[in-house]
């Protein structure tokens, strides 16, 4: 064998090698990821008093939207949203407060268009929706939209972690997560924590096709920090909330992307490898942001404006059976002609379960209340 | 500045090949005659060009923004016509160049319609992890080296790349082929056919 062919063989089997090792990687890999339930039933709640408190968010801005609630630790929340002149503007910012038991902390501008260019390195014409989440150990995750290039379809996903709440955080860092251009993916709603670590988080396209994905980070069985899957695709529903109901049982609960007006809701019976064709939740949905939590009695708790056609109130509902039928619950607001939207949802440790919403995108409200208000409301209104 | 070394150095370097490769062609349709621009000069005037900061980023950074990284195989062919243009060495021969650009269409034509939501089937996902994607490109890569084919070579620089993560991306997917790749391997592939087509007897 000549000098060349000796080359070749060597290139051959080193082809060959490199793209056998991730099967050898995949065979040691740990199992796939599983959903983390909520704890058990919190008894002390359930024969508390009801409460019922609502507090306002301000960020001295014209126009602020998309909410999102975590709670790092006991007793403490941390709260981001975006706001600036308008929806979509360059000057919009990612705003960030905390509350302790003194209250709200004064929110500040946690990103902007300027500082998420100065830490990814690279364009950045505006920034977007942001969620906020916290792990066991307090550390919180900061995932919010930048956008290079035009409106919300052209967005990319990037994360900030703070690790003494919120008061410094890391550099921004992009997620690849689509091949074209990696254009489109954002995020609205709160994620999942997995068995053993890491999250799946619902996220969504909006550019061809609009349709609800995962995003599986520091995924446990994973080969790489983050993962995108697809539940599906085509232009039925988008902007998904996901309710795990056991390790391989959830639900995404779904904002409508067709004509049907209503909420849609897909299932997988193993833990998001595989998910069901989505399915009318006979709620209506207006176009509109949506959020649902499996609170601590096991019932699903859905946020939602009531209307197949605008914003203008903001609604609980209530499924004792998984989300196969619902109850209507209280009206959290309502207002000819105003908005009141993209709910979100969070049961703190304590029980006390937390909405934020954005009021006529002019403040971020946050009411809190607990299993009691819940029934009291459920009870006087039974529909 | 979260982009790894590799995927930073490619984010300059292949503006900076397709802006020398635009200009010099411009030239050289402007004289009607190769041009006489000293191609050197002009590569250097491209590279300085993408990296000089522009409201504190370098212009290739801004691209960056919206194109995350070139795959390998688009590298190489960007390597290989300004290296033509230089009087340096073909990376590839002919034959190779119309393979390469088959290889782009047709990779990006497997993956792209179904990544943007054609259906619930994602094959981005593939490259992730070990898939029939590994299987499919390992194979075609050794068939290639094995006939001598260029491509194989440099499908081998891909999946070391991937291993190495010299990419923003960690999907194997990005290191085969990018929409900047596929928009152009698209036409080309389909008139290298037509060519090939009108071309064969009769």
């Amino acid at each position: 064998m000549n000098w060349r062919g000796g080359v070749t063989g060597l290139g051959v089997a080193a082809v060959l090698i490199l793209h056998a090792l991730p099967w050898e990687r995949s065979r040691r890999a740990r199992p796939s990821p599983r959903f983390a339930v909520p704890p058990a039933p919190v008894l002390a709640v359930a024969h508390s008093p009801p409460v019922h408190r609502e507090e306002e968010l301000g960020s001295g801005v014209a126009s602020v939207h998309v909410a999102s609630l975590c709670e790092p630790a006991p007793g403490i929340l941390a709260a981001a949203w975006y706001g600036g002149s308008r929806e979509g503007a360059r000057d919009v910012a990612v705003f960030f407060a905390t509350r302790n038991a003194r209250g709200w902390t004064e929110p500040v501008p946690l990103v902007t268009a300027a500082s998420a260019r100065r830490e990814l390195g690279h364009f950045v014409r505006k920034v977007g929706n942001a969620v906020v989440f916290a792990d066991a150990l307090g550390r919180i995750s900061l995932l919010y939209v930048a956008i290079a290039v035009g409106g919300w379809s052209g967005s990319s996903l990037c994360l900030k972690e703070s690790s003494d709440l919120g008061q410094t955080w890391t550099p921004s860092r992009r997620l690849v997560l689509s091949p074209f251009f990696n254009i489109s993916d954002l995020v609205k709603n709160g994620p999942t924590p997995l068995v053993g670590g890491g999250w799946a988080v619902p996220i969504y396209q909006e550019l061809f096709g609009k349709f609800p994905e995962l995003l599986w980070l520091a995924a446990p069985g994973m080969a790489a920090p983050a993962v995108r899957t697809r539940a599906f695709g085509g232009r039925t529903a988008f902007q998904p909330a996901l309710v795990a109901l056991d390790s391989q049982r959830a639900l995404l609960l779904c904002r409508t992307a067709c004509a049907q007006r209503d909420l849609f809701i897909s299932r997988t019976e193993d833990a998001g490898v595989s998910w069901s064709v989505p399915q009318s939740s006979g709620l209506p949905n207006s176009d509109s942001g949506i959020d649902a939590v499996r609170l601590q009695d096991g019932r699903l708790l859905l946020a939602f404006n009531d209307s197949p056609s605008g914003r203008a109130n903001l609604r609980l509902a209530v499924s004792p059976d998984y989300g196969l039928s619902w109850q209507r619950g209280p009206y959290l607001i309502q207002e000819a002609d105003s908005e009141f939207s993209y709910p979100f949802l969070l049961q703190g440790r304590d029980g006390l379960i937390h909405l934020a919403y954005t009021w006529k995108r002019e403040a971020i409200r946050v009411v809190s209340f607990n299993a009691a208000w819940l029934d009291s409301t459920l009870a006087r209104d039974p529909r | 500045m979260t982009a790894p070394l590799g995927a930073f150095a490619l984010s300059v370097l292949v503006p900076a090949l397709g802006l020398f490769l635009i200009l010099h062609q411009a030239a050289t349709w402007a004289s009607r005659r190769p041009a006489n621009v000293p191609a050197g000069i002009l590569l250097l005037v491209c590279l300085i060009l993408m990296s000089v900061p522009f409201d504190g980023l370098p212009v290739a950074r801004r691209l960056a923004g919206f194109a995350p990284g070139f795959s390998l195989p688009f590298t190489a062919l960007l390597l290989h016509a300004t290296l033509r243009r230089l009087g340096g060495p073909d990376v590839f021969r002919p034959a190779e160049l119309a393979v390469t650009w088959r290889f782009g269409a047709l990779a990006g034509l497997v993956l792209y319609p179904a990544a943007l939501g054609l259906g619930r089937w994602d094959p981005y996902t593939s490259g992730w992890q070990f898939s029939a994607l590994f299987v499919a490109v390992g194979l075609v890569a050794a068939f290639l080296l094995g006939r001598g084919h260029r491509l194989g070579w440099v499908v081998l620089t891909a999946i070391a790349a991937w291993h190495l993560r010299l990419l923003e991306s960690t999907n194997y997917w990005d290191y085969l082929v990018d929409p900047v790749y596929f928009l152009i391997s698209l036409p080309m592939a389909l008139l290298g056919l037509w060519i090939r087509r009108v071309r064969a007897p009769g």
